[in-house]
């Protein structure tokens, strides 16, 4: 049905075959091109079951707006089909309607729907696992004709929490009609829980290809769920925990062999290859370290470098490089392995035997040196083993340490924040005292610059300069030419009246405390009373 | 009483140079204590350099690295200027024990950043395990300096930059002169830029270990748990620490291809 920008006046309830309403389901819009506004949109409706055979189909219309719109009549042919064979599921909502636009399924009685599409989740193996254990989750489809999924969910295939060992399995066969999809995935436990997989879901149509190749949707929305999936991870159990073990599940038998001479000397490296054959997680899990062993610290240099591994189905094999420490060594220790078997759900403690070895001392000049550096000379045609050379040192020499190299810098560790609060006390303190000072010189009786002037000379033939020079810094206060008469002599504002008195000050200072020159005190006198009176006189002026 | 107020400040300031002279007068003090390991371990490491034999070479070498070992035992200079280390990644190198020596030049670095002996010595013990350099992040190295000044050192400029502060604080807070106030102002601005940096390296900047041991890199903190890879992660590689789990005996690590895993706690050292 073409709807060209109308699709806002269509109304779906006015769909009429027969006279009677015709039910529909609306499947879907497709637009013709991106340029082109006309929308193709597809609906689905039912008809009642007929036997086998060719029937017409009445026009169908409907309504857009306040016009109404016909198809042509057509023809439609019911096939004969087996009801047993195409019924999978009695689930109501796996079934499909007959349609108009499905030839093979209208044999059926519309009270009897039959089943096209059905999923199912599980598992194949063990829902209680050990980590290092393997299990298989399936899901299995059972479907009939072509199905276009729309929506497919299948959290069994992620297997969240667990290791998905190789590429999951797909394998396709039928039943009568039905086909039926397996896909399968072996995932490997990793840490102990408990994990819950579902539901799982799948929702499509059934289509079939028209004679362009097209494909027609013959079916409403089919939905199938799978309900879900519960896996258990244990924990291995603590209790006679051997300490060699690694996490080792399956059951394994194990042996060591020396791989090379054994007759040998201190320094010398030897290969003991370790191979464990059996049935079980033989590609995660690891040998225990050898050093833990009992025999092997102190004895032996286990090699920095993992040991080199080879795993087929049934075994793995790990070499592992030892350097022999002492001539003290007779045997090389029995290797102790541990696995635990889950059928049983105890742990096993196997231990190889001990390998006898012979181990000789070298002398001094062949100690640590390693085999590529063992120089082989012709002399006189003969190859012989003559000496071993001392490798050149390939770096330059250590920086002559003094005592302070060993020391931190000073203040130069986390410590140095302790000057924050001892900052602040130190401020705080400034500020406290301060402010007490000022509070204290407020509440003293203010004398003002005549009086202090006045008192300077009191005394005949003395003066008291201090004095003086504050009686010209409160001259200045009081005619607002300076903020406070706290301020140093030496940090008056050096311009106008101020730079006058701090010159005056100055000067009295250096003659004061120079010795250089005698003080006349009628000059002194005769200066400070012009600079004061200049001062008062300059009241109000800036 | 202006008088008062100006001995109280001259007391405060003399007060505040007498207690940095005393500091430092007893830190150089300490210093001066001398210890003969240190010149017993050179002379055995020029010993060794000298040797004829191997064998010669490996007793010189082991005596110095013990001596070496025990000096940093005793004194820890973790914030000291990174001689010491650099000594000590010297020794390993030569009893070609290159793991430990890329530990402890990478410490030795962080205290040395400028210092191009440690820079070169670090790329060869690389080279002898065919590791390549970490990747580093230009720009936080830029950003926190660290690559050309060492936490010590910025810890000690931070201090610097708050004692002038606290003088030309101090000066304003009596004279009330506006170049006091915005040169306090100024070196407020150092200080606060100072911590800011070591703020931020202390408890922002990621902490690296150094392999000292192949290891194979797990998903979970137990040998029990699957491998990361197929291929171990070597040993002298420098990864990143991201936490410690089941009681520090397993570290979640970042590994240089980008893996996320843990690794025991046994086979790499924090720096």
């Amino acid at each position: 049905m073409f709807s060209d920008g109308l699709k806002g006046l269509f109304d779906i309830n006015s769909f009429r075959l027969e006279n009677a309403k015709l039910p529909v389901d609306y499947i879907k819009d497709v637009r013709i091109s991106p340029s082109d506004p006309t929308v193709l949109s597809m609906y689905n409706f039912q008809i009642a079951g007929k036997h086998a055979g060719l029937y017409a189909l009445s026009p169908i219309s409907v309504r857009v707006g306040s016009q109404e719109y016909k198809s042509t009549m057509t023809s439609y042919s019911v096939l004969a089909g087996s009801l047993a064979k195409q019924a999978i599921s009695s689930s109501p909502q796996q079934s499909i309607p007959s349609s108009v636009n499905v030839q093979q399924s209208t044999a059926a009685p519309p009270e009897k729907p039959q089943t096209v599409l059905r999923l199912d989740a599980g598992v194949e193996g063990k829902t209680s696992l050990y980590p290092g254990q393997r299990t298989k989750l399936v899901y299995t489809y059972s479907f009939e004709g072509d199905i276009s999924l729309t929506t497919e969910k299948l959290p069994l295939l992620d297997a969240e929490g667990f290791i998905k060992i190789g590429e999951k399995e797909i394998t396709d066969s039928s039943k009568g009609n039905v086909s039926i999809r397996t896909i399968s995935q072996v995932v490997e436990a990793v840490k102990p829980g408990k994990y819950t997989f579902g539901p799982s879901l799948a929702e499509g149509y059934t289509y079939e290809n028209d004679s362009g190749g097209n494909p027609v949707y013959t079916s409403s929305k089919l939905r199938t769920e799978a309900p879900d999936i519960q896996l258990t991870v244990l924990p291995f159990p603590e209790q006679n925990k051997p300490l060699s073990f690694n996490g080792a599940v399956g059951l394994f038998t194990f042996e060591t062999k020396l791989v090379g001479p054994s007759k040998l000397e201190v320094g010398d490296e030897i290969s003991l290859s370790i191979v464990v054959v059996g049935k079980g997680n033989l590609k995660t899990m690891t040998l225990s370290d050898l050093c833990c062993q009992p025999g092997f610290s102190g004895f032996f240099k286990i090699s920095d470098l993992p040991p080199t591994e080879e795993v087929t189905d049934t075994s793995k094999t790990s070499v592992i490089k030892l350097r022999l420490l002492t001539d003290l060594i007779k045997a090389i220790p029995s290797v102790e392995f541990a696995f635990f078997d889950p059928e049983l759900s105890r742990y096993v403690d196997l231990h190889s035997k001990a390998i006898p070895i012979t181990v000789t001392n070298m002398t001094p000049a062949s100690i640590a040196v390693p085999a590529e550096t063992a120089q082989r000379i012709k002399v006189s045609g003969k190859t012989e083993k003559a000496s071993y050379s001392i490798a050149p040192i390939e770096i330059g020499s250590i920086i002559s340490l003094e005592t302070s190299d060993l020391y931190n810098k000073i203040f130069g560790t986390w410590w140095t924040f302790l000057i924050i609060p001892i900052a602040i006390a130190l401020l705080l303190f400034q500020r406290i005292i301060r402010e007490y000072l000022v509070w204290q010189l407020n509440n003293i009786k203010q004398e003002n610059s005549h009086e202090l002037y006045a008192n300077a000379f009191m005394k005949k033939n003395t003066c008291d300069f201090e004095m003086l020079k504050q009686a010209l810094k409160l001259a200045l206060v009081e005619t607002g030419k300076l903020e406070s008469v706290l301020i140093e002599d030496n940090d008056l504002p050096e311009e106008g009246l101020c730079d006058d008195v701090k010159a005056f000050s100055s000067m009295l200072d250096e003659r004061r405390f120079s010795g250089r020159e005698s003080i006349n005190l009628k000059d002194v006198q005769k200066q400070s009373k012009a600079l004061i009176e200049k001062i008062w006189n300059s009241r109000g002026a800036k | 009483m202006k008088k008062l107020m100006g001995i109280l400040f001259r007391f405060s300031l003399f007060f505040g140079v007498l207690i940095l002279v005393v500091i430092l007068f007893l830190s150089i003090f300490a210093m001066r204590t001398n210890d003969d390991k240190i010149k017993l371990a050179e002379d055995n490491y020029n010993q060794g350099v000298s040797a004829k034999t191997i064998y010669d070479r490996k007793v010189a070498f082991n005596s110095a690295l013990n001596m070496f070992l025990e000096l940093e035992l005793d004194y820890h200079p973790e914030f000291g200027d990174g001689r010491l280390y650099f000594d000590i990644g010297n020794t390993y190198f030569q009893l070609e024990e290159y793991p430990l020596a890329i530990y402890y030049y990478s410490k030795a670095e962080k205290l040395m950043p400028r210092d191009e002996r440690v820079q070169h010595n670090l790329t060869i013990a690389r080279d002898k395990l065919s590791i390549a350099k970490p990747s580093s992040n230009d720009f936080m190295q830029f950003f926190f300096l660290s690559s050309f000044i060492s936490l010590p050192e910025r810890l000690q400029i931070f201090f610097l930059a708050s004692i002038i502060a606290i003088f030309l604080c101090s000066r304003w807070l009596w004279t009330r002169k506006r170049f006091y106030r915005n040169s306090a102002i100024l070196a407020l601005s150092v200080v606060a830029i100072a911590i800011l940096n070591v703020g931020i390296t202390r408890y922002f900047s990621p902490v690296h270990a150094v392999l000292i041991h192949a290891s194979e890199l797990r998903r979970d903190a137990g040998t029990a748990f699957a491998k990361v890879g197929d291929l171990p992660i070597y040993a002298g590689t420098t990864v990143e620490v991201l936490e410690t789990a089941k009681d520090a005996h397993w570290l979640k690590i970042v590994a240089p291809n980008g893996d996320f895993g843990f690794i025991p706690q046994e086979s790499a050292r924090i720096l």
